[in-house]
């Protein structure tokens, strides 16, 4: 029961953006992922049911308002969920030092620029870490 | 009877004559043999003739001698008594030469009484006195002679005497194997020695050792030649003090008179003095001369000659040393450009009677061509009227002097210029003593003027900021004690008397003794206030920049990162999820937000004001 137990969440707050990535998920692997427009939003998520899950996968944008990827990654360390969680920063930000940044959190395990296509997409899904986790949608379908 | 004294007056020894006192005059009665030999007259000129008519008196000498035979012969007759005439010359004929010689006599006039007691003949005897007369003419003539001998011999003495005892000169006469025989009094006057100490003594017996084996050699050949002349050798006196002599020696073995070897010594002490002395100064001048590399010389402003000294280096200027003793050298090897004024100032020097010194300073081509830098010093020796006779000086190579003068020089201005540029403090502490010498710039750094030369303890570390004080001692002394060390840096703040702080960077070099101890060290402290500030500055700046990039880069990316992904679903099916208006509706709009930002960058750009 990949599908069940398995969940992928967006905190994005460009709409548009949020929105090409859910339709590319969607039509990559059989589930619907959680939109949150800020590190808030998806932090409450993970707080009310990070429990039920075995794997979440994170798409997180860094600038955000409210809570924005770091402050969102900060809280997320310490957590009780913590190694359930596996976070992929996808950002419209070229910094080399935020990439650098990123990858000193432990749940980081990729981190790519804005847009993300159908192939990154396809490579996000191939990490180790999260590989097997989510079904992939039938060509056939 | 008469017969009788007749044979006895014919042969008298004696020439006898008798004469009759006459009118007129004697008459001759009668002459014995000898008269006649002596004569060399007949009978018949003699006997019965009046004396005047035998004698003519053709000379004074027969007037004299005639005169006188009549006034004894008349003394006879009137007292009766005989007479004698004292000696007299009459000169005579040699009949067998028929030469006249020189004959004196002694005549005697004897009475011959008549019966009547008168004088009746008057017996003439005469005696001849030539033997006697010359004999005793010779002795006086001897006698004079050895008085004159005498007198002459006594002059000698005296003059010898004069010069032996009061010259400078010691005679001698010595046997052939060096013993005295005789020494003349000047030995007093010039050993000490009176000349009878010499007695029985060997000459070599008196001579340094030393010296001996040489003078006995040279003495040796004395045999050999008639005269030779023993170099100087030392001779002691009657002080023990040895005394230098120069001695000629007279071969005279031969002459029965000296019958030994005629020694004459003079003194040379002094000369000998003077030459050693004068050989030490040269050699000293040599030393000297190769101690400082130095050329010394000494000018002889009379005859024009120079001698040079210098033994420091093989060739001096590249020049060999027969080069340079050339009398011209020195005229033709000033460079040209020095020469007329070295010329004057060397005029006016010597011209001038108060001055004693002259130090010029010039240049001299060397061998290679190039030209060395001379500094050169003389001390001016002058007459009694002030003539400058002689110039003694020396010639130093001050080339390396000159280019580090030079490079010091191009140093120092570009030091000042460095310091006018980083206000840079040099300090000079003196561990052993505990002081601490700044320089000018102090003042100018720091707003305090520091006469006496202050202590480190007591007026550095006080102005260091509490917060910094502790870590710059113990930083300071740490690596004072540290003999591997030799370099000590550190920044901290001070106070300024205006009550404001400085920042400085502090750095110094440590100089330790042979055992490694920390003796002096060597610093300069920058005031770093102004640069810190804008670095500080700047940092901000550069902070403030960076979350403005940061920002916008993400607000610039995140449009076109937007157009981009709409951009990529032209290459998915996106029928049924997306409307083809809807996406280009939604590229458009993500364009002009795009163009709004760049827009809104430029504008704020634009009015960012760069802090100086």
């Amino acid at each position: 029961m990949k599908n069940s137990s398995s969940q992928i969440l967006i905190a994005e707050d460009d709409q548009v953006v949020a929105r090409i990535q859910k339709f590319l998920l969607e039509k990559a692997v059989s589930l619907s992922p959680v939109m949150c427009k800020n590190g808030r939003e998806a932090l409450e998520f993970l707080e009310r049911n990070a429990g039920d899950s075995e794997k979440i996968l994170v798409i997180l944008d860094l600038n955000m308002p409210e809570m924005n990827g770091w402050d969102f990654l900060e809280a997320c360390k310490d957590s009780t969920y913590a190694e359930k969680v596996n976070v992929v920063v996808v950002t419209s930000s070229l910094f080399w030092e935020d990439e650098e940044k990123a990858a000193s959190y432990q749940q980081v395990i990729g981190y790519y620029t804005k847009p993300i296509t159908p192939s990154v997409l396809q490579d996000i899904l191939q990490l180790p870490e999260v590989y097997g986790y989510f079904e992939p949608v039938l060509k056939s379908r | 009877m008469t017969d009788f004294y007749l044979e006895m007056f014919s042969s008298l020894p004696l020439p006898a004559v008798l004469l009759e006192p006459v009118e007129g005059g004697l008459r001759i009665r009668d002459v014995n043999k000898k008269y006649f030999e002596v004569t060399g007259k007949k009978e018949g000129e003699l006997i019965g003739k009046k004396v005047r008519e035998v004698f003519p008196q053709t000379t004074p000498q027969e007037i004299e001698v005639l005169g006188k035979l009549e006034n004894s012969v008349e003394k006879v007759r009137s007292s009766a008594k005989p007479d004698k005439v004292s000696c007299f010359r009459l000169d005579l004929v040699n009949h067998e030469t028929g030469e006249t010689e020189e004959k004196y006599w002694e005549a005697e006039n004897t009475p011959i009484f008549s019966k009547d007691e008168t004088v009746k003949y008057i017996l003439h005897t005469a005696t001849d006195q030539t033997a006697e007369i010359f004999k005793e003419r010779a002795r006086k003539q001897i006698a004079t002679e050895l008085e004159q001998k005498e007198k002459e011999l006594w002059k000698r003495k005296k003059r010898y005497q004069a010069l032996v005892q009061e010259a400078f000169d010691l005679v001698g006469i010595l046997d052939i194997e060096g013993n005295y025989k005789f020494v003349s009094e000047s030995s007093i006057s010039i050993l000490g020695i009176p000349p009878q100490d010499f007695n029985e003594q060997n000459a070599f017996d008196f001579i340094h050792p030393e010296d001996k084996g040489r003078v006995f050699e040279e003495f040796s050949q004395i045999k050999e030649k008639k005269k030779l002349r023993i170099a100087p050798f030392r001779y002691r006196d009657a002080d023990g003090v040895w005394r230098w002599f120069e001695t000629n020696v007279t071969n005279m073995v031969d002459d029965p008179n000296v019958e030994g070897v005629v020694i004459n010594s003079r003194e040379v002490t002094d000369l000998i003095q003077k030459n050693c002395e004068l050989q030490q100064l040269h050699e000293r001048y040599e030393l000297a001369a190769a101690a400082t590399g130095d050329l010394i010389y000494d000018w002889d402003l009379v005859t024009d000659s120079v001698k040079r000294f210098f033994t420091g280096k093989e060739k001096q200027f590249g020049y060999q040393r027969d080069e340079i003793d050339q009398r011209r050298f020195w005229k033709e090897h000033v460079h040209p450009e020095e020469l007329e004024d070295l010329r004057k100032i060397l005029k006016s020097a010597l011209a001038d009677t108060n001055r004693s010194q002259i130090r010029t300073t010039y240049r001299i081509k060397r061998a290679d061509g190039s030209y060395a830098h001379l500094i050169d010093r003389g001390m001016i020796l002058r007459d009694e009227a002030g003539k400058a006779v002689r110039l003694i000086g020396a010639t130093s190579d001050i080339s390396g002097l000159v280019n580090r003068r030079n490079a010091l020089r191009l140093a120092n201005k570009r030091f000042t210029y460095a310091m006018k540029a980083t206000k840079e403090m040099i300090w000079d502490w003196d561990i052993t003593k505990g002081y601490i010498d700044r320089g000018k710039a102090f003042k100018k750094m720091f707003g305090i003027e520091v006469h006496e030369k202050s202590s480190v303890e007591n007026f550095w570390f006080e102005r260091i900021v509490e917060k910094d004080r502790y870590r710059i001692k113990d930083s300071l002394y740490k690596t004072l004690e540290d003999p591997s060390l030799d370099k000590w840096r550190e920044e901290y703040k001070i106070w300024k008397p205006n009550g404001q702080n400085a920042y400085v960077i502090d750095r110094g070099y440590i100089i330790r003794d042979p055992e490694g101890k920390a003796v002096r060290m060597v610093g300069a402290t920058l005031d770093v206030t102004e640069s810190r500030q804008m670095l500080k500055k700047i940092k901000k700046q550069n902070k403030l920049l960076k979350e403005v990039a940061w920002e916008q880069a993400h607000i610039v990316r995140a449009p076109i990162a937007r157009l981009k992904g709409l951009l990529n679903l032209f290459d998915e099916d996106y029928n049924g999820e997306w409307e083809k208006e809807e996406i280009l509706q939604l590229i458009k709009d993500s364009a002009e937000e795009l163009d709004r930002i760049v827009t809104g960058i430029i504008r704020k750009t634009e009015g960012i004001k760069i802090e100086k």
